[in-house]
This record gives C-alpha cells, sequence and structure tokens, in this order.
C-alpha cells in the first residue's frame, strides 16, 4: 500500500513537471516501454515525456530525491537494452526534444535537441553542402541523443569516424539533475576530454539535453559498387587485401548468404540470391579519387575471386543497394521471430577466420547465423535466428552468443563495436578487462555522479542487486490469449 | 625518506644506470623547479615500482618524454621525480593488413613514422620537434598541427591504452580493434590530461596510409580579408585539403627562410594549402586553389617537390619552438572560424602597441589560432610586456567566446600568469576525476587547469 | 455492440500469432507513423501497437480500454507496412485487432448508433446513402446552410460545428453512363469493368465521368456493372470484417460475370480492399478461388494506364502540381510512380514533389470527425508541406484524401484546386 502511495505521488509529481498528457502509467502504456530494439524486457512504472532541459532535470532531481530508478530513451532503437528500465521506475523518453537549434555552415557544425533524428539533420543540412557523418542503420529513426549515448556508428563510419570523432559539446543533465555544459562549440577546450567521456556511456553519466556536432562537407563524387562471391571466405579476404592496399573507402559492407536470403524479400534490390556473400562498397571524395580508387578496389575485388561486380549508375541504384543494407537486420525479421545481433570487433586481418569460427560454433548449437555487417571495420554482426516461443532457445542463444564473443577477444578483439554493453553483455566485460581496468572505468562514473538509480545495471556487473550477467526474462504466461 | 635514499631505491628498482646523475638534474627542471632525481625505467612493470615508491612516499612524480612541451602547463606545485620514458622505444606490434600499431609511450614520433612509412603508412599527428617528441608527451599534451584538418587530433587515432595509475595498477583502456564501446573511452581521459591522472606506457593507433603524392599551394595576399575570403572558398568549392592554415608575415617569413620556399615579401598573409594526398587529385586541386587564390588578389606559389614540401611543412609545425628563433612566449586560441579575422587583427595590434614581434599561425578551419611571440626587434622580450599580454588576449578571446591558453613561457612569465584561464562550471567533474583517479596527488600535481 | 449478424465462418478474425512475431520491435516503422509524428508517443506508433497485440494476444491483459483507446487512433494508412523490413502485415492486423474490438466491447450507445446508420444501412444500400446525399444537397442549396452558419447555431455542439464546416460541397453528382458498357473510341483492345464506388459518385461525380472517358481513350470498352455495391472498405477498416465478406462476395459475384480483362478502380481504399478480398475470403471454401481470381484483375487506374501503356496527351496543362500519396495507394498497394507517370506526361505541367508526400493527410475514413484534434495536426502539417511546394494543383487518388486536402486548403486559405490525377489527364486529352 505504501508503495502504491509512492508510486501515485510520483506520478502526480511529474504530471505536476510536464503535464498530465506526458506521463504515461497504466499497465498497458508500459508494456510499449518495455523494450528496445534488443531482445531485453523490463517493465518501468512510468514513462515522462519533457520538452526542455529545466523538465529534464526536475524530473531527475524528483527521482534522485525519491531513490526511484530512472533510465533515459530515445527512440528505442537501441541494440544492447541501454534504454530498457531493469529495475523499473521512471523512462524518460525525449523524443519531444526535437528541435534542431542551430546550423551553422561557416563554422560547420550544428545545436541540436537529443530528440532529433539522426536523418533529419542531414537533411537540414544538405541544403548547405553540408551533412552528418554517423548513419546507424537506423538512422531515419534513431535520435542524436541516443546515438550520443551509445557512441553509435554506421556503414560510413570506416573513413570519417564515428559519433565521438563528430560531437563537440554536449549539454547534459547529471545524475544529481545538475545541469552542465561539457565541451562546447569549440575544438580545443582546456582540461580533460569530458565530452568525450560522455559519448559512449550508454546514458549512464546523465541525459544529453543538447548536443553540438560537426558537420561533414558532402562528397562531389561516389561510385557504389557491390562485388558478388561464390564464398564467403574470398569476400572476407578480399576485405583484408582493400584495407591492406591503402585504400580507405566511404563504406565496406558484407552481407551473407542468409541475410541476402531476407533481404531480397524485403526490398527491390538485385542481390543474387545464389551467392555466399556480397561485399558492398562505396568510395567517395574528389571525382578523379573516387575513379582511381574505385578501380583499384575493383581489381583486388577481382583478383580475390568476385564473380561479378556491379556498379550504382543512378542515384536511385545507390539508395535501392542501401535502403537494403540498412533494412537487413530487420529484414531477418521475415526469416525467425528473434534474433540476437552480436557486435563483436576483430582485427581486419583475421575477418575470415572468426567467421568460420561463428559459423561453427551456430551449427553447433543448431542456430541459423545471418551475417550482415562493417567488414572494412572488422565490426561483426552475426545475428543469431531464434523463437523466444520454443523453451531453451532464449538461454541457449546467449550461450552461443557468448562463444562468439569469446573468439572475438581471443583473436585480439572485442565484444561491442557500436551498439554498447547495455544488459547482456555486461557478464563479458570480464574477457576483456581486468578488475582494475573495470575499477577504473567506475573511477569515471564516479566522477560524473555517485547516484545509484541512475540507469543502473548496465555496463558493469559490480554493481549491487544487478547480478553478475543478465538473463532473457519469461515473461508471465497466463494462459490462452484473450483475443477471441 | 631522504634524497639520497629515494635515489638509492630507484637505482635498485631500475638500475644505477638509469638514473640520471646529480649534475644532469637541472637539465629535467620544469619551470625552474628542479627534481630530486630522474629515472628511466625499462618497462610498464618498472614505471609501475617506480609509481608504488613515489606514492608510498608521497612524492611528486612527473613524466618526461622528449621534453619538448614542458613549458606547457602551469608551474608544478611540487616535483620530485622526473620519470623519462626514453627506454620505453619499443613498436610492440604492427601488423600493416589491420592498419593498427601498438607502440611504448617513449618511441619518438619520426621512429614510429619510419617505421610505418616502410609500409606505407603513418600516424598523421603533427608535432614539433617530432625527432624528439614522444608518443606519450604528444598524448599527454594532445599536440596538433596542420594535418588535424583531415585527420583529426590523437583523440581521433589512440583507440587503445596502457597506463601506471596512482595505485601502480597497469591499466587498460581501450583495445586494438577500430571500433570499440566496451565500457567508458578511457583513452579519451588520457589524451591531454597532461601527466595528472597516470603514466602513459603503451598505446595503440588507428594508422592511415601514408600520401601518395605531395604537393602544397602557398597564396600571398596583402589584406587578410582577402586570405579568409579565399579560404572560405576553398572550403566550399568541395575541395579537400589536407591542411588550411594561415600565417602573417612575421611567422611566414620564418617558416619559409628555414624551408627555403620564396619569402614574397610584398606580402602580409599567407595561406597554405597542404593537397598532397594523391597524384590523381594533386593538379585538380592546385589549379582550383591558384584560380581561387588569384580571384581573391593573391599570389599563388607551388611547393610539390617532396624535400620543400616536408621542409615547409615541418617549419610551420616548429615555428617558435627550438631552430633558429624559439620564441619566449607561444599562445593558443581557440574559437570559431568566423571569429578569427577579428583576434588575427587583435594580436597583430597588439604586438605594435606593446613593441612584441608576434607571429600568427591559423590552422583556420579548426580555430586554432597560434600566437608566437617575440621580443622586440629579437631581443630579450620584456616580459611584463608578455604578462600585460595575456591578459589581454585572454579577455578579448573570451569575449568572442573563445578560449585563450597559453601553450609555452618561460617561469617568470608562468608565476604571473594562469596559463589555462578560468575553468567552467563542468570544473567540479574534472576535480573528482583527479581526485579518483590521483587521490594523493602524486601526478604532475599543479601543472593542470584549474590546479589539478 | 456485440455482432447481431450470423457469423458465417468459423472463429472470429484476431491477428494470428505468426504476424504477430514478424515483428522483431527494430523501431524502423516510428517515423512512417503520422500519430506517433503528430504525438512522439510510441503508444501511438506501429511498434507499440503490435506491443500491445502481442501482450493481449499473450494473455497479460485484455481488450481494456487503455488498449482499444490507442488502436483506434491509428489511421490504417499502413506507412509503416512500406517502412517495416520484416514484413509485418499491419492493415490486416489491425483489421482483425478492430473486429476483436467490436465482437468484444461495448461501444457507446451514440457510437452503435453511428455504426449502425453507417455500416448497416447507408453503405450496405447505396440507394439510402445516395438519399441521405440529396438531403445533404438541398441543405446546402436551400439556403438553410447559409442560415445555419450566419447564426451559429451549431457553435455550442463543437464537434457538428466541425462536422459541418467539413461537409463538402456537393457537385452535380455522377451518373453512371446510361448504359452500362461505354464502348472504346476506336479498335477495342481491352474490356474493362469499373468500380463506381459510393463517396465517388455523390462528392466526385466528374473524376468517375473523366475516368470513363479516358479509359474508352485508350480502347478500352468500359462497363459500370450496376448490380455492383459498396466494396466494403469502410468495414474492413472498423471492424466489421462479416459485413465486409458480405459486400466482397456481392461485388465478387457481379464483376467475375462480366468476365472483365481487368477491374478498375479510381478510390485507392476501394481498389486496397479488392485487392485484399483473397486474404478477407481465405477462410470461406465457397469463395476462395473466385476472391483469388477477382483480386488478381484488380488495378488502379494509374497502375492500368501505366501498364497500359496510355495514350500521351497533346493539350497543354500550364500548372505547377504536386501530388499527394494515397495511403492505401502508395502503402497499401506498393504503387508509387503510376500516378507521377501520368502527370508528368501532361504537356506543360510542372510537377513538383512535396516533402513526406506519402505521410497520410489525415482524412482515413470519419478520423478527421472521430479524433478531430489530431486529424487536424496531422492535416496542418500535411499542408504546411503542400504550402512549400506552392502547386496551383494537388493531385491525389483517392476521394478521402480529396475530401481532406480540400478541408486543409480552406483551413490554410490556399490557392489550390484539389484534383484526382485521371481528371488532369481527362483535361489533357481535350
Amino acid at each position: 500500500m505504501a508503495t502504491k502511495t509512492k508510486r501515485t505521488s510520483l506520478i502526480g509529481a511529474l504530471e505536476g513537471i510536464v503535464g498530465a498528457e506526458f506521463v504515461l502509467h497504466t499497465p498497458e502504456d508500459m508494456v510499449v516501454f518495455e523494450y528496445d530494439g534488443s531482445i531485453g524486457k523490463s517493465l518501468p512504472q512510468v514513462v515522462v515525456f519533457p520538452s526542455t532541459t529545466e523538465q529534464v532535470a526536475q524530473i531527475v532531481r524528483l527521482a534522485y530525491s525519491v531513490d526511484v530508478p530512472i533510465v533515459p530513451r530515445g527512440a528505442g532503437t537501441g541494440l544492447s537494452g541501454g534504454a530498457v528500465a531493469v529495475k523499473g521506475g521512471i523512462v524518460v523518453t525525449l523524443t519531444r526534444m526535437n528541435r534542431i537549434l542551430e546550423i551553422d555552415p561557416v563554422n560547420r557544425q550544428a545545436t541540436v535537441e537529443p530528440g532529433v533524428i539522426n536523418l533529419h539533420l542531414s537533411e537540414q543540412a544538405e541544403p548547405h553542402g553540408l551533412y552528418y557523418v554517423p548513419d546507424p542503420s537506423s538512422q531515419r529513426v534513431c535520435t542524436i541523443g541516443g546515438n550520443v549515448a551509445e557512441n553509435s556508428g554506421g556503414p560510413h563510419c570506416l573513413a570519417y569516424g564515428v559519433t565521438t570523432n563528430h560531437v563537440l559539446g554536449l549539454e547534459v543533465v547529471l545524475p544529481d539533475g545538475e545541469v552542465v555544459w561539457l565541451g562546447g562549440p569549440l575544438e580545443d577546450m582546456p582540461g580533460y576530454d569530458l565530452t568525450g567521456l560522455f559519448v559512449g556511456s550508454e546514458g549512464t553519466l546523465g541525459i544529453v539535453t543538447k548536443a553540438i556536432v560537426k558537420l561533414y562537407p558532402i562528397a562531389e563524387s561516389v561510385r557504389t559498387l557491390v562485388a558478388v562471391y561464390e564464398e564467403i571466405d574470398d569476400a572476407s579476404r578480399a576485405v583484408s587485401a582493400i584495407i591492406a592496399s591503402g585504400v580507405i573507402p566511404a563504406a565496406l559492407e558484407m552481407i551473407d548468404k542468409v541475410t541476402i536470403e531476407a533481404v531480397v524479400q524485403a526490398v527491390d534490390v538485385e542481390y543474387p540470391s545464389d551467392a555466399g556473400a556480397v561485399l558492398l562498397i562505396e568510395v567517395d571524395g574528389l571525382k578523379e579519387a573516387v575513379e582511381q580508387e574505385s578501380e583499384a578496389v575493383e581489381a583486388i575485388c577481382r583478383d580475390l575471386g568476385a564473380r561479378e561486380i556491379r556498379v550504382a549508375e543512378t542515384p536511385e541504384d545507390r539508395e535501392r543497394l542501401w535502403a537494403a543494407r540498412k533494412g537487413a537486420l530487420a529484414a531477418l525479421g521475415r526469416l525467425a521471430p528473434n534474433y540476437y545481433i552480436l557486435d563483436g570487433v576483430v582485427p581486419r586481418s583475421r575477418l575470415m577466420d572468426v567467421l568460420r569460427r561463428v559459423g561453427e560454433i551456430c551449427d553447433r548449437y543448431d542456430f541459423r547465423v545471418a551475417n550482415v555487417f562493417h567488414a572494412g571495420d572488422g565490426n561483426l554482426h552475426p545475428n543469431i535466428l531464434f523463437d523466444e516461443r520454443i523453451p531453451g532457445q532464449s538461454e541457449r542463444v546467449l550461450e552461443a552468443g557468448a562463444e562468439i564473443m569469446q573468439v572475438c577477444v581471443e583473436v585480439g578483439g572485442t565484444i561491442t563495436g557500436e551498439h554498447g554493453v547495455g544488459l547482456e553483455k555486461k557478464g563479458f566485460m570480464s574477457l576483456v578487462f581486468s578488475p582494475q581496468d573495470i575499477a577504473a572505468m567506475e573511477k569515471v562514473r564516479d566522477a560524473f555522479s555517485s547516484v545509484e538509480t541512475f540507469n543502473p545495471c548496465k555496463i558493469f556487473s559490480t554493481a549491487k542487486g544487478c547480478g553478475e550477467g543478465w538473463r532473457v526474462p519469461t515473461l508471465p504466461d497466463l494462459g490462452p490469449g484473450s483475443f477471441l | 625518506m631522504t634524497t639520497t635514499n629515494v635515489a638509492q631505491t630507484l637505482a635498485h628498482l631500475v638500475g644505477a644506470e638509469h638514473v640520471a646523475p646529480d649534475d644532469q638534474l637541472a637539465r629535467y627542471a620544469v619551470d625552474g623547479v628542479v627534481p630530486q632525481t630522474v629515472v628511466f625505467p625499462a618497462d610498464a612493470g618498472q614505471v609501475a615500482d617506480v609509481v608504488k615508491l613515489a606514492r608510498a612516499e608521497g612524492l611528486a612524480l612527473l613524466p618526461w618524454g622528449g621534453g619538448t612541451a614542458m613549458a606547457a602547463g602551469s608551474a608544478p606545485e611540487r616535483l620530485d621525480i622526473v620519470l623519462g620514458t626514453r627506454r620505453m622505444g619499443r613498436i610492440l606490434e604492427h601488423e600493416p593488413a589491420d592498419l593498427v600499431a601498438i607502440v611504448e609511450a617513449g618511441i619518438t614520433l619520426a621512429q614510429l613514422n619510419e617505421a610505418l612509412g616502410r609500409h606505407g603508412q603513418m600516424l598523421p599527428i603533427d608535432a614539433p620537434r617530432s625527432e624528439r617528441a614522444t608518443i606519450g608527451g604528444i598524448l599527454a599534451a594532445n599536440t596538433s598541427g596542420p594535418r588535424r584538418l583531415s585527420y583529426g587530433t590523437s583523440r581521433d587515432h589512440l583507440i587503445g591504452v596502457r597506463f601506471v595509475d596512482a595505485q601502480g595498477e597497469l591499466i587498460k583502456g581501450g583495445g586494438k580493434v577500430v571500433k570499440n564501446v566496451a565500457g567508458y573511452d578511457i583513452p579519451k581521459l588520457l589524451v591531454g590530461s597532461l601527466g595528472t591522472l597516470g603514466i602513459i606506457v603503451e598505446a595503440t593507433f588507428k594508422l592511415a596510409p601514408a600520401p601518395r603524392a605531395s604537393s602544397a599551394i602557398l597564396g600571398g595576399f596583402r589584406e587578410l580579408d582577402q586570405a579568409l575570403e579565399a579560404a572560405q572558398a576553398v572550403l566550399q568549392a568541395g575541395m579537400r585539403p589536407v591542411a588550411l592554415d594561415l600565417f602573417n608575415a612575421q611567422a611566414y617569413q620564418v617558416v619559409a627562410a628555414r624551408a627555403g620556399v620564396p619569402t614574397l615579401s610584398d606580402r602580409r598573409y599567407f595561406l597554405a594549402l597542404d593537397v598532397g594526398t594523391q597524384p590523381a587529385t594533386v593538379k585538380r586541386q592546385v589549379d582550383q586553389a591558384h584560380r581561387i587564390i588569384t580571384k581573391a588578389g593573391g599570389k599563388s606559389l607551388v611547393v610539390d617537390e617532396g624535400t620543400a614540401y616536408r621542409a615547409f611543412w615541418r617549419a610551420a609545425v616548429d615555428l617558435g619552438r627550438g631552430g633558429e628563433r624559439p620564441a619566449p612566449m607561444i599562445t593558443r586560441s581557440s574559437m570559431l572560424f568566423s571569429d578569427l579575422a577579428s583576434s588575427i587583427h587583435g594580436h597583430e595590434a597588439l604586438g605594435e602597441s606593446s613593441h612584441l614581434e608576434v607571429g600568427v599561425h591559423v590552422h583556420l578551419a579548426a580555430g586554432v589560432l597560434h600566437g608566437v611571440w617575440w621580443g622586440e626587434a629579437n631581443g630579450p622580450a620584456d616580459e611584463a610586456m608578455l604578462i600585460d599580454a595575456v591578459a589581454t588576449l585572454r579577455k578579448a578571446t573570451e569575449n568572442l567566446g573563445g578560449r585563450f591558453v597559453v601553450e609555452s613561457c618561460g617561469p617568470s612569465v608562468k608565476r604571473a600568469v594562469d596559463v589555462w584561464g578560468p575553468p567552467g562550471p563542468e570544473f567540479a567533474i574534472m576535480r573528482r576525476l583527479k581526485e579518483q583517479f590521483d587521490p594523493g596527488r602524486i601526478f604532475s600535481p599543479g601543472r593542470f587547469v584549474g590546479g589539478l | 455492440m456485440t455482432t447481431n449478424a450470423p457469423l458465417e465462418l468459423p472463429g472470429a478474425d484476431a491477428p494470428t500469432e505468426a504476424d504477430i512475431y514478424k515483428c522483431v520491435h527494430c523501431g524502423l516503422c516510428l517515423q512512417a507513423c503520422p500519430t506517433y509524428l503528430e504525438l512522439g508517443l510510441e503508444t501511438e506508433s506501429p511498434r507499440g501497437r503490435v506491443a500491445l497485440m502481442k501482450a493481449v494476444h499473450g494473455g497479460r491483459f485484455g481488450l481494456t480500454e487503455g488498449v482499444v483507446g490507442h488502436m483506434e487512433l491509428c489511421l490504417q494508412c499502413r506507412a509503416c507496412e512500406t517502412a517495416c523490413p520484416s514484413g509485418v502485415p499491419f492493415g490486416r492486423m489491425m483489421e482483425a485487432t478492430r473486429a476483436q474490438i467490436t465482437a468484444t466491447t461495448r461501444r457507446s450507445l451514440r457510437a452503435r448508433a453511428v455504426r449502425f446508420l453507417v455500416f448497416r444501412l447507408l453503405f450496405p444500400r447505396l440507394g439510402l446513402l445516395r438519399a441521405g446525399a440529396w438531403l445533404l444537397k438541398l441543405y446546402q442549396r436551400s439556403g438553410v446552410q447559409w442560415l445555419v452558419r450566419e447564426l451559429r447555431v451549431l457553435k455550442p455542439i463543437k464537434s457538428l460545428d466541425q462536422l459541418e464546416q467539413q461537409l463538402p460541397r456537393l457537385p452535380k453528382f455522377y451518373r453512371p453512363p446510361p448504359s452500362e458498357l461505354v464502348p472504346a473510341q476506336g479498335q477495342a483492345t481491352r474490356r474493362v469493368a469499373m468500380l463506381s464506388g459510393c463517396v465517388m459518385p455523390l462528392v466526385y461525380g466528374p473524376v468517375n465521368e473523366a475516368t470513363v472517358r479516358v479509359l474508352a481513350r485508350n480502347g478500352c470498352d468500359v462497363l459500370t456493372p450496376r448490380a455492383q455495391g459498396c466494396c466494403g472498405s469502410l468495414h474492413a477498416h472498423s471492424g466489421e470484417r462479416d459485413g465486409a465478406r458480405a459486400l466482397a462476395r456481392r461485388n465478387i459475384d457481379v464483376f467475375l460475370e462480366t468476365n472483365p480483362d481487368a477491374i478498375i478502380v479510381n478510390a485507392a481504399g476501394c481498389g486496397a480492399t479488392m485487392k485484399e478480398y483473397v486474404e478477407l475470403l481465405e477462410g470461406d471454401p465457397a469463395y476462395r478461388d473466385k476472391a483469388r481470381r477477382f483480386s488478381a484483375l484488380v488495378r488502379d487506374v494509374t497502375e492500368f494506364l501505366a501498364e497500359l501503356p496510355f495514350e500521351p496527351p497533346k493539350k497543354e496543362l500550364s500548372a505547377r502540381v504536386t501530388y499527394q500519396d494515397s495511403c492505401h495507394l502508395v502503402h497499401a498497394q506498393g504503387i508509387k510512380d503510376a500516378p507521377r507517370e501520368v502527370l508528368r506526361s501532361i504537356p506543360g505541367l510542372r510537377f513538383v514533389e512535396m516533402k513526406a508526400s506519402d505521410t497520410c493527410c489525415g482524412a482515413a475514413g470519419v478520423y478527421n470527425v472521430v479524433h478531430r484534434d489530431l486529424a487536424n495536426g496531422i492535416l496542418d502539417q500535411k499542408m504546411a508541406n503542400v504550402a512549400a511546394a506552392q502547386p496551383d494543383i494537388i493531385a491525389t487518388a483517392n476521394p478521402g484524401c480529396m475530401l481532406q486536402l480540400e478541408m486543409g486548403v480552406r483551413r490554410m486559405g490556399l490557392d489550390a484546386r484539389v484534383a484526382h490525377v485521371v481528371e488532369l489527364l481527362d483535361e489533357a486529352y481535350g
């Protein structure tokens, strides 16, 4: 009863801050906020939609004062459970703070609110000949705030860097409710690189309420090509050879046979369904360089056994190839009800070896695996297909994932390249880092704040009450469905 | 423990021949503060031993690479041990096919790039006196130069780091793969921390392919507006210069003389574009830049012979630091590109009114302006003038929304000014970071922002 | 209101588990959803609505008022289907969910009365609908409307007042051609049957007339079967699946009887439903095969013309024209290029794309009456994009969209005409 009163008064207080229409709390509505794009699920008690920095600060202060867990959320497209309210509590959704406050073409930067959609920023910058580089596959829907939290990557980060290379300054609400600017519009700020620490902190150090990001000039020329391989091994060799040759394409992506099977159902695109793998390669820059580099890339691809190389002839062709790539992950929904997406990174010279071992592991567990990933960065995305309704599969898929992460680390790689540790990978931090290494990270967290209820149980498995690893929760099965 | 005992213990830890003899201690003075002892450990394990000793004895420890940036930062509030990294100069791993290298902190930038160059690769970070400047020092000081326009700075290249923390533990951050979001970005914590959080012992870098062409185009202008108009046009014309720098006449004459390129003495402002990445794009960019420079009223000049090209950029990076005309003070203002004109004029006006000769060297797109302050008529600079200049420049820069830092100056000027300037509200977090990582204040105490 | 129509098929419509589990909650649908864009709440998004369906299906809670509210706010524009890489058949799932709501929840007396009027009386019996329209026309032309508006008698009843404002000015009604068959001009190459629709003949009679002329001009004998009825789309969208089935069977019989080469539809909403008769009647052994044959013949008029291909018009139409994708053409039928191809073929016409042309205008049947504020918000956003394109003419492909856009034009005070794509082609044929 006491809990109920506390909950009611909490809701009342939140309504006082943002207005009743922007506070959701019914059981039905909470179901809609129990997930993100990953396999993690957990119900919050209340979801609040602030529209100003001050409101965010008030909400954070309130949560802190009543000792209730609080979790920031953007569009909920994250792939590591960063926005999942593991311990319940308040979910702060930033989607209403979606204004692009300024685009400064002379200084090539933009100031945005956290709920701005990644692609919208590039669209708004386009008339100035500029764009925002990081392009996660979910860029049509994901938010800049979420990108900052996860240090998101994307296909075109190979040549131009990930989110952290494009963020100059952040206005953040710290876990105790204090509002502070980290960095700013200038490239060089004296002092520790707090902006660099905050980017990729997975929403554990505070909530972004404004971001100043760099914009980059749109390349005058771009060429997109698809190299088709019978064998995935040959495709892997081609990737290593391209990187070793000293050409850094704007993007260098691999799509395997299983993924192609799903993609061709989803998008009208000519990826040959009998191929073992295709490489989607983009070279951009000055037109003379693009010509030369794309010829060099083509030659390498052919030398290493590409049976066919197609070049996108029109902007529409190019768009289709990319739409297929960016929709590839979700298209896997056509093959299975669930997928567990891994995000390991390996040295680029080890791709072939690692992909083989990934295949072996999934065979052993009797799971199909679809690989679609940023090959040029060595950033793998093995997607293990499964069905959560079949007893035991949810557990076994995590075990298979653990083995794959182990392999990545063994060859000198790491457990996550762009999705974040979040929930299900935190048990694997110890594969990569010693207790002292992790303690150093915790010192960083403690320097930002010591509020334990702020986005709890993410990244580190050492916090109390969180448990070592993380299991897929089994939701209560209340018998037959209540549809007629 | 007495000084003698400390030296003895260190000699025991690293070998007596790797502790500097007393008569050399003065060479390791930092801002006039002479250390009690100077030690050169062989590896991370010995660094950890030294740190443990310092911690146990409450001694202040300051890492020393090539000693090229020791005039940076505030004067240390204490200095007991200088830890030299010169024995830690190995390349631990370089897999060319991965474009990644792991090196010890004491390797010099020149050594590293020479080795990488044999594989057609490079670490595209600029640092003055690269034959002496070490990787550890470059990271700690966050040194950058002209090529930051296209390659970024240390924070964009450092993908992994090992450092010894205040407990003497060897801590790893990041890894050796080019994308990595496992945990917090510890490498970013170390970049620019000026030896105040730990001793960097090992660094892993994402490398770049070496350019296959070397070519620069210079433009001389009579008016600043013309030079900036041309720079703006270059940025908007779809060109992809590697560097886009501006010099005033004083700075340019020094650079040109050292590099052996024409001095164009009838011009007052100079643009320098590095357009050398590959042969296919050089000619077209040179032509394009030539048209832009000419249209803006400038006179253009191509530097495309390999030796002259390298000499020019090297002289630009080294400007004021050693060589023929070391400057008693170098300042750095960071601001928006759009505010640079006003600041450049401000520097020159101040130079005139205070009878100081000032070289201005600007990384345009980054909005970073170096003021190289020479004394009047090449004589010893009037220190009072320099001290006044700092106050004036800081005020002017901050009025433009910029930040002003004294990058190097002599001990007496340093005692009179705050080289960093007042920290902002985010300083509370920085202070807590220092407390978390170095509660006993043994690492370079007092040298960083806000007296950290 | 529990359905009192006899259930002719075993079981009731419900979203299937297979459909529900196609959703991998990636979120790529969010920015395609007009209600999410307007409200920014995931509860009003496709992914959220699927999560609710899944929760109900899994027995976590029933079809509570909260769930029903979110389901009813859906425009059923199906833009999420276009955005969804994993192929979630959202339209089908929402129709089934609405059927569940109809079957299991008791609506208010007023809602039941309205639904009875619409679904039982007016649309199944086109004669009554026509009679209603005559009354409306009488109201408008007799001066009563003028009086009502001048005296503001409806002001106190806000919803009725708004409804009154939304009423289209009814033109001359469409009279089906005196003969069921209008012969092709010149040599007939095809024989097509046309759906004349329910709303179209009353509100946009000239569109039907233009459609017949354009088809005949392109070598088609055009049949307009007299016995045809409402296509049932309104029923299907509103959870009256059985009502929709009854109408579907009638149309299948009537149209297949004429043995056409194609069944032509100029209302995208009707076309979408008719192409999906095959799904609607999946469980009906007597009609399953006939439905398949029927659906395979259905063509939107622009789709049909593009396939022919049509004769390029000669007469100049000097105007700046933008095109609003009708949701049920672009998202439900996947037709994006055909209407643009028709427009671009017109000499003198300057075609200009508006931003977000494939986002719903907020018409969606009676949505703009039931959810006025939300619909107005969606419409205002749409009209801002329209205005930015500065068109002389806004072309579209569905009567509901035409009505909504006309209201938008009035609300914004724009100087632009709303037209069906086929009308413009007809004009350009001269």
